[in-house]
């Protein structure tokens, strides 16, 4: 009943199409004329959850009044780690579903209190629990079980996919801040390290450390700030932040730029996070004179001034040390600053910077 | 059939570690006890490009040296449709058996490895690439029938899928969330580029930089003047890290800097998408400003030194700085004297030097 190519298609586009999942949750709900169904998933740090169809309201209600709290259902469910769909009868005796208030108060009216349901174990601890809400009755999940077994490798595949595209986006990230001489890392909501480019994984011990509870700072300032983000974070929209890190010893000064994914709120593989980026305080080494010969079209003269400029020497102490003129120099300077199109040295000095990074 | 389940997880999981290709192959070729199993890909030059299972890894190297041009099987396949629709081949569809005895591709080829029936099936996501999965079978054994036919084309759907999140998951790892939003951040523009200049991407600093020097006509990116050559050069040759970058001189402001960076497509996507560049645009006078409070936190400057620090770090003289701030240039100098020793420097182009790497655009 389930096994055609549409559906099929549907559920590992479910990976790169934003309302995948949904799609693929109401395409299923509606050949067993239920009320769609949800979508969590469980990592270290947080539980996300999607709903499809009438639960998405149902289950706001649910969390709202406050019986999410009290609900035995998923824990049983993971607990059981069964590789198949289960439906209500099967985590709870008839009897306790009788005593239950969630079924008799909030469930049953709404006529979600059978569905079937599934745990997928993803990657990187990762825990998914996919269900199908509002069959009829338990014989009407218990028959369409055998259906949703046979599509559940379907799922656990879509669903490994989703998650590991989303560290692919990040890991695209960071090797892009390696381009420019950056050093970068992904971290999930909780600090915890996800990847992280060469040049940050550098600085692994000093500014940054990792350990089994994240990552942190060895300037406590820093740390705390950082700390303070994350904790703040999930009320309203996550805010970027720039943080100091003060020099020590031997490490230069630098800037921690927290820069949160985007993304829609309900994407449930996502699971927000951030990108750290640390920008360093720093004297770059400078562009060899024949590549400024070549690139800006410079003489040798004009190139041997502008290696002078770009390490700050003034016009006047240029002119001592290359021992000729003053009025000499100046007019060097003007046809240098005219083909690198500026107007003064700061400027020169910052566009020399961007020639530096690794590419 | 037995070994199913592993080799379509193996498929999916080569969507996005492309690496993973040769292994899923080997895979597919054991859910028949076969000897291996191939993915083939037309090429514009009319020959043929091959991954394959490690298990005959070796005379793939052997084949597309000497056979791919050649290859009765791939040319008569293709000049009957079969890479095109999704029709199951195998020998007897295309060859008598007496063919198959002296045809030098079996005879002179195949036989030397105890290769002999072969199965395929076409599994291109796109009609401009052609491409077929195929597993190849020792000569001790009979030829496939048809139940192993089904198994062929089921793997064969599986595998078209996956070829096809490859595909576009190589254009969803640059999007918004990936790499052309945080460089965006840092105030770089970016462009991704097709072997041939095409412009596939665009994030939205690259496009305001547009016509400082370069442009897009009909969908390329084309430099202006003399660059244009330069650029031109630069796409098709193998050029080494220095000479990759190009100049583009502004009117009244500093010229831009573009950098060109290759980016290969990894796995099969490479047949589909061929090479590409990341063409990344800088414009220092739209570089992001270091705030005064951060530079204050880092050196601990106080507010006033702060404020200084930030304008003339940011490329203002000394007098601008102090016209600005309502100070005496004096009073600027001295203070300017008190940054530089709490920063360890010692003159205004380290201070430049220092911050020009520091700034993020804000959001």
């Amino acid at each position: 009943m389930l096994n055609d190519p549409a559906l099929i298609d549907s559920i590992y586009e479910a990976a790169v199409l934003p309302d995948g999942w949904r799609d693929v949750i109401n395409g299923i709900s509606d050949r067993f004329h239920g009320k769609g169904g949800l979508l969590f998933t469980t990592s270290l740090d947080d539980v996300r959850w999607m709903g499809a169809g009438e639960s998405e309201a149902i289950m706001a209600d649910f969390i709202e009044q406050g019986w999410a709290a009290r609900n035995d259902r998923v824990p049983r469910l993971v607990a059981k780690r069964y590789p198949g769909f289960v439906t209500d009868t099967d985590v709870c005796t008839p009897e306790e579903i009788a005593a239950n208030p969630m079924y008799r108060d909030f469930l049953a009216p709404r006529g979600v209190f059978a569905g079937a349901a599934t745990v997928i174990q993803g990657a990187a601890g990762d825990t998914l629990l996919f269900s199908i809400e509002g069959f009829g009755g338990y014989d009407a999940a218990r028959q369409a079980i055998p259906h949703l077994d046979a599509i559940r490798p379907h799922l656990a595949r879509a669903a490994m996919l989703s998650s590991q595209i989303h560290l692919e986006r990040a890991k695209a990230a960071t090797a892009a801040m390696q381009m420019i001489g950056a050093p970068a890392a992904f971290v999930s909501a909780g600090g915890r390290l996800r990847c992280a480019n060469a040049l940050f994984e550098g600085m692994l011990g000093d500014p940054v450390l990792d350990g089994p509870g994240g990552i942190r700072f060895a300037d406590p300032q820093a740390d705390s700030r950082f700390r303070a983000l994350l904790q703040g974070a999930g009320k309203g929209a996550p805010v970027g932040l720039s943080i100091p890190i003060r020099p020590g010893p031997e490490q230069s000064a630098a800037v921690l730029h927290v820069l949160p994914v985007t993304g829609s709120a309900r994407d449930v593989f996502l699971g927000g996070g951030y990108i750290l980026v640390l920008t360093r305080a720093g004297v770059s080494k400078q562009p060899q004179a024949d590549v400024l010969q070549a690139l800006f079209d410079l003489t040798p003269a004009e190139a041997r001034l502008c290696r002078a400029l770009s390490s700050g020497e003034a016009p006047d102490g240029i002119a001592a040390s290359f021992g000729i003129a003053t009025s000499t120099i100046r007019s060097q300077l003007k046809s240098l600053f005219a083909k690198m199109g500026v107007n003064r040295q700061a400027q020169l000095v910052a566009l020399l910077a961007t020639l530096t990074l690794p590419g | 059939m037995s070994g199913m389940h592993d080799a379509i997880d193996a498929i999916y999981e080569a969507a996005i570690a492309p690496a993973a290709w040769p292994d899923a192959l080997q895979r597919i070729a054991d859910c028949f006890g076969d000897a291996g199993a191939v993915m083939i890909f037309s090429k514009e030059d009319g020959g043929f490009g091959v991954i394959a299972s490690p298990s005959i890894q070796p005379m793939t190297e052997e084949y597309l040296r000497d056979w791919s041009h050649n290859d009765v099987r791939a040319i008569r396949g293709r000049d009957r449709g079969y890479f095109l629709n999704a029709v199951v081949m195998t020998d007897r569809h295309i060859l008598t058996e007496e063919e198959m005895d002296t045809e030098p591709h079996y005879r002179d080829f195949l036989a030397r490895y105890g290769l002999r029936y072969f199965a395929a099936i076409a599994v291109s996501p796109t009609p401009l690439v052609e491409a077929a999965l195929s597993v190849q079978r020792r000569t001790d054994r009979a030829p496939y029938d048809d139940d192993e036919l089904d198994v062929l084309v089921r793997l064969g759907a599986h595998v078209e899928r996956s070829l096809s999140l490859g595909i576009r998951l190589l254009d969803t790892e640059i999007q918004k969330e990936g790499m052309a939003h945080v460089l965006e951040r840092v105030g770089h523009g970016i462009l991704i580029l097709g072997h041939d200049g095409k412009i596939c991407f665009a994030n939205s600093a690259a496009l305001a930089m547009f016509g400082n020097g370069f442009f897009n006509r009909g969908g390329y990116l084309r430099l202006d003047g003399a660059n244009a050559q330069l650029f031109d050069r630069l796409l098709t040759a193998e050029p080494n890290a220095a000479e990759r970058i190009i100049i583009l001189p502004r009117q009244d402001a500093p010229a831009l800097v573009l950098r060109l960076i290759p980016l290969a497509a990894k796995g099969p996507s490479a047949f589909f998408v061929g090479a590409r560049w990341i063409a990344l645009v800088t414009d220092i006078a739209v570089g992001g400003i270091v705030e005064p409070v951060v530079l204050r936190d880092l050196f601990s400057l106080t507010q006033a030194e702060a404020r200084l620090a930030s304008l003339v770090g940011n490329g203002a003289p000394p007098a601008e700085a102090a016209a600005q701030l309502g100070i005496t240039v004096q009073t600027a100098r001295t203070v300017l004297r008190r940054i530089f020793d709490k920063m360890g420097i010692s003159r205004q182009s380290e201070l430049v030097q220092m911050l020009s790497r520091l700034a993020v655009r804000p959001c």
